[in-house]
């Protein structure tokens, strides 16, 4: 959904897009994750003629799925802030236990 | 693994329903430059029914006349292709159909490519309301 927050896209582009962000799936999930989210309204799609090949499916977000994506990138931000709380408290104490270690021991 | 719970449990419903995921499947990959090949086990990963039920669908789409078979794979045969030129065309119709604003509903210059072209030209050099296509 972010990538196709980005502009439409094709099955493929998404799959690449995945891969290049480290989240690689293989085509049968895309292809059924596209199908998901256009049976709940949040994408839609339609067929683009080519006259190189055969005609493929472009997908781009809905004004639902725009909103569903909004919402999630808030909560996703939430975590993200939320962790980094975490990940600095837990520095802040492994740090203060090495230096404690370390004068004990002189 | 059986069929999706989302699938019809009748079985004239069921075929029709499996019929039209395999050929948009097929249709997708193709699109997305893959080719037309597909067989059971591909059909489960990307649709969900279980090998076994899918490879029956897969017959009966060779029956149909949609697909043809070559040992384990099956692929889109002429017919199969030119009904998904059609579903394509149904899909496009609603982008290449204009929206004039001055028009009425029925307007005959929603139905067909034609006719909004005429339409178009009429409105270059008259009003549209009084513009000699059909309404």
């Amino acid at each position: 959904m972010i990538s196709l927050g980005e502009g439409e896209s094709h099955g493929y582009e998404l799959g690449e897009y995945l891969r290049r962000n480290r989240l690689p799936v293989d085509l049968a999930t895309v292809y059924r994750k596209l199908q998901s989210m256009e049976r709940r309204g949040l994408i839609a799609s339609r067929w683009e003629s080519s006259a190189s090949g055969p005609a493929r499916r472009i997908y781009s977000l809905t004004p639902d799925g725009f909103e569903k994506l909004w919402n999630d990138l808030e909560g996703l931000r939430d975590i993200q802030v939320r962790l980094g709380l975490m990940l600095d408290a837990a520095e802040e104490s492994l740090a203060g236990r090495s230096r404690n270690r370390t004068s004990s021991r002189t | 693994m059986a069929e999706s719970p989302s699938s019809p449990k009748s079985e004239h419903l069921a075929a029709l329903y499996w019929r039209s995921e395999i050929l948009q499947v097929m249709y997708w990959l193709r699109g997305e430059g893959f080719g037309d090949l597909v067989d059971a086990g591909l059909i489960e990963r990307f649709l969900g029914v279980d090998a076994a039920i899918g490879i029956t669908y897969l017959d009966k789409l060779v029956d149909e006349g949609f697909l043809v078979r070559d040992l384990d794979f099956f692929q889109l045969s002429p017919f199969g292709l030119e009904r998904g030129a059609m579903e394509f065309a149904e899909s496009f119709a609603d982008l290449t159909k204009p929206t004039h604003g001055e028009c009425s509903a029925d307007c005959w210059c929603h139905a067909s490519v034609d006719e909004a072209e005429a339409c178009l030209a009429a409105r270059l050099h008259h009003d549209h309301s009084d513009h000699p296509h059909r309404h």
